[in-house]
């Protein structure tokens, strides 16, 4: 079975919807606050019954809506057995845990929201969005730290091919945070004000953090054309492998190279994990020389932001656009590349426009969890 | 041809005993393991007994983790003995199951901010809770390579983690996993199930007239999964064969379970037909069983409509009753305990039963173990956001 995505939610700080995040995205802009502008939830998920959502299920929610209506989802002949929600979150809805503990702290157990309990289990965002489509097939959260988006496609995949479910809304998303722009600034893991250096490039310090999503429908490619659902691409090979340094990315990127069947010359470009991260985007670019050597590399973060376990899903939908526009978005203001990276075919600058077939997504998390997940244009 | 997946090792770490037998002894004498809270003060609480888990070793983990790594670990270093493996192991597979995962650490932190101030909170304590960390420390304990995960789906965890264990084994993905669930005692569970008056006063009845909720527990399972070839060849003992998944979602609410028992229904209809089983092969069913008086009558129903004629002929038991709720860790250990009740042909009974409940018309194994052989039994986990889990287990012949 070939796993096509019919549909794809976005957004993230620079903007709502694949489209203009992406013309953003070339257009050389940078995120500013970290926020999604002019967010309204109630704009794709109505207003009722948003009450207890937390900010993550809000963003996760609003995306799987952008998704499943490109998709055309509710009208596709899927009983709701049929559909599951497939999610990657490592924090889940964080920022609602740790107020809902603050408050019974501070004001004792007995003052706390009963509502806002259910908030505290990791799995309550993809909840959220199995009640909010009727998806009753099945109901899973995947957690591999910065990995876990592209670990839910590839546990989604299984999940279509032994045919659990038909369809899947699949994806990821984090909503702002102050615990975890805070607690992770205090480690050192992540910069408040960052000095305006990026992924790859000399003297970057970490990532900044932001908020985002992206959620997509996945299903059998045959179905997909026969309901005359256009795919937007295919689910073509996906990898991962738990072990410390570049070898485990390494390993993970040969894997879903394998399972797509293609040769390293084959690969059109490479969406990168690069946060800016110290030694992160060193053991990224080793693993990306060493597999990939002579592919253009872009790194969507330089834009973005470091959206946690969500990214993943952002760099699966900006590799969609590049496969759709054959064009690469740039990193801008690279003007400085860390020489550890001279192996490297980094897209700066400007926009590449070339014939996008392949594109190979990575995601690394320094607890050693490594994914990679191919994404090829559909025919 | 799709690998077989059989258990051939067992790590429970339990509010009423750890380790094979010491559990298992514990689980067919009927052990209440409820008691007093004695990690946190719950003078300002309205509840006040929990089944924590006593007398507990932690062993020795690089980098001082959070309660959950330390479970997991001697969960894992549990099962390894019981399986007979020694170190190092290599390409094993890791899918570890949890509800909160190290949420204590985070309770931690709130505390010490509270009191102190922010200053106070050491500035990596944080890094110690994402919910990933638990198979990362595992898997650098024992140093294990391969697939690994955290699937984090609440209290159904235990369950998921064993299905994905067997989705690995069956594609020949890798030819031997620890799988299973975690979660100590945690505050904020506490808090939220005691807000949600969820929580029993005195002792939890699964499916009796009068059960008034939850016991809070904690505890944790591993289980070792291998392909049947790999355990023959190694002349491992085996329990029993893991021959089926059904999972499904209520899409129904964030806490309440689906009053029709829809979703019950249909991952336990999922899991006979993954298995290639018909109704009339269970003979037992380890249920997800709460106590509360929501869950234990949709459930009983659920039984009943896909038992149909032969429910009256199906054992079904909570052992909740005896180690409280535990969580992502629950459907692990109760798979230890069909995967013990296959092998020993003994049935855990459902203790604190005192009046039966009409709306709960099965054979619950009042208050005494049974001995009676065990081909096939099914274990149901049911979670928040109504996520629904059942794995079934059988005897390999």
């Amino acid at each position: 079975m070939r796993v096509a995505i019919t549909g794809v939610g976005l957004l993230s700080s620079l903007g709502i919807g694949a489209h203009p995040v992406f013309d953003n995205m070339l257009d050389g802009q940078v995120s500013a606050s970290g926020e999604i502008p002019d967010f309204d939830a109630t704009a794709f998920l109505g207003d009722k019954g948003l009450r207890h959502f937390d900010r993550t299920a809000l963003v996760l929610g609003s995306a799987a809506r952008l998704a499943a209506e490109q998709s055309g989802l509710a009208s596709a002949g899927y009983a709701p057995e049929e559909i599951g929600v497939v999610v990657g979150s490592t924090h889940g809805s964080i920022q609602a845990i740790t107020e809902f503990d603050q408050e019974s702290v501070r004001e004792g157990p007995n003052y706390v929201n009963p509502q806002d309990f259910a908030n505290t289990v990791i799995s309550q965002p993809a909840s959220r969005v199995g009640v909010i489509f009727n998806a009753t097939g099945l109901n899973t959260t995947i957690a591999t730290g910065a990995a876990s988006a592209l670990d839910a496609v590839a546990y989604g995949m299984t999940m279509l091919r032994l045919g659990r479910v038909s369809a899947l809304l699949c994806g990821s998303a984090l909503g702002h945070s102050s615990e975890i722009e805070q607690s992770y600034a205090k480690a050192g893991r992540l910069q408040i004000s960052a000095n305006g250096v990026g992924p790859f490039a000399l003297g970057r310090k970490g990532p900044k953090f932001a908020e985002g999503g992206a959620v997509f429908v996945l299903e059998d490619e045959e179905r997909a054309r026969s309901r005359n659902a256009m795919p937007l691409g295919v689910v073509s090979g996906v990898g991962s492998f738990f072990g410390s340094g570049s070898a485990g990315l390494v390993r993970a990127m040969q894997e879903a190279m394998a399972q797509a069947g293609l040769k390293s010359d084959q690969v059109s470009c490479v969406v990168s994990y690069a946060s800016g991260s110290p030694e992160g985007d060193k053991e990224e670019g080793e693993a990306i020389a060493q597999v990939l050597p002579g592919v253009p590399v872009t790194a969507p973060k330089s834009q973005t932001r470091d959206c946690l376990e969500a990214s993943g899903a952002i760099h699966i939908a900006v590799s969609l656009l590049s496969i759709r526009s054959g064009k690469i978005p740039a990193i801008p203001k690279l003007d400085n590349v860390d020489p550890a990276f001279s192996k490297l075919d980094l897209v700066y600058g400007k926009a590449r426009e070339v014939s996008v077939k392949h594109v190979l997504i990575t995601a690394r998390d320094d607890s050693g969890h490594n994914a990679a997940v191919i994404v090829s244009a559909a025919s | 041809m799709k690998n077989r997946v059989v258990v051939t090792g067992i790590g429970p770490l339990t509010p009423i005993g750890s380790g094979r037998d010491a559990f298992w002894n514990a689980v067919v004498a009927g052990t209440d393991g409820s008691d007093e809270v004695q990690k946190f003060d719950t003078s300002i609480y309205r509840f006040h007994r929990a089944c924590e888990v006593k007398n507990f070793v932690a062993p020795g983990i690089v980098g001082d983790p959070g309660p959950a790594t330390v479970f997991a670990v001697a969960a894992t270093e549990l099962a390894l003995q019981d399986a007979g493996l020694d170190l190092p192991l290599g390409e094993v597979g890791l899918a570890i199951g949890t509800t909160g995962g190290e949420i204590p650490v985070l309770e931690h932190i709130n505390r010490v901010r509270f009191k102190d101030g922010e200053d106070a909170v050491d500035r990596h304590e944080f890094e110690k809770y994402p919910v990933h960390v638990i198979s990362t420390n595992v898997a650098r304990h024992f140093g294990f390579t391969g697939p690994n995960l955290v699937v984090p789906t609440a209290c159904a965890a235990g369950n998921y983690a064993i299905a994905i264990g067997r989705d690995w084994i069956q594609s020949g993905r890798v030819d031997r996993v620890l799988a299973g669930g975690v979660d100590p005692l945690s505050r904020v569970t506490f808090t939220g199930f005691g807000r949600m008056f969820a929580i029993a006063p005195d002792r939890c009845r699964p499916f009796d007239k009068n059960r008034k909720g939850i016991t809070p527990g904690e505890g944790a399972a591993m289980l070792v999964l291998e392909s049947l070839e790999l355990a023959k060849k190694r002349g491992a003992k085996i329990y029993a064969e893991v021959v089926g998944c059904g999972f499904s979602c209520d899409a129904y609410h964030p806490t309440m379970p689906h009053p029709d028992g829809m979703g019950a229904r249909l991952a336990m209809e999922r899991a006979l037909q993954d298995a290639g089983l018909s109704r009339d092969a269970v003979d037992y069913i380890s249920a997800h069983g709460t106590g509360t008086p929501a869950n234990d009558k949709i459930e009983a129903n659920a039984i009943c409509n896909v038992m149909g004629e032969h429910a009256p002929k199906v054992k079904v038991s909570s052992i909740k009753s005896m180690i409280g709720h535990t969580m992502g860790a629950a459907s692990a250990i109760e798979a230890v305990a069909c995967a013990l009740a296959i092998d020993t042909g003994i049935i855990p009974p459902t203790i604190n039963h005192e009046t039966p409940d009409p709306e709960c018309n099965l054979d619950i194994v009042p208050n005494q173990a049974r001995t009676t052989a065990v081909s096939v039994a099914l274990n149901n986990a049911y979670a928040f956001g109504g996520n629904n889990s059942c794995v079934a287990f059988a005897k390999v012949a």
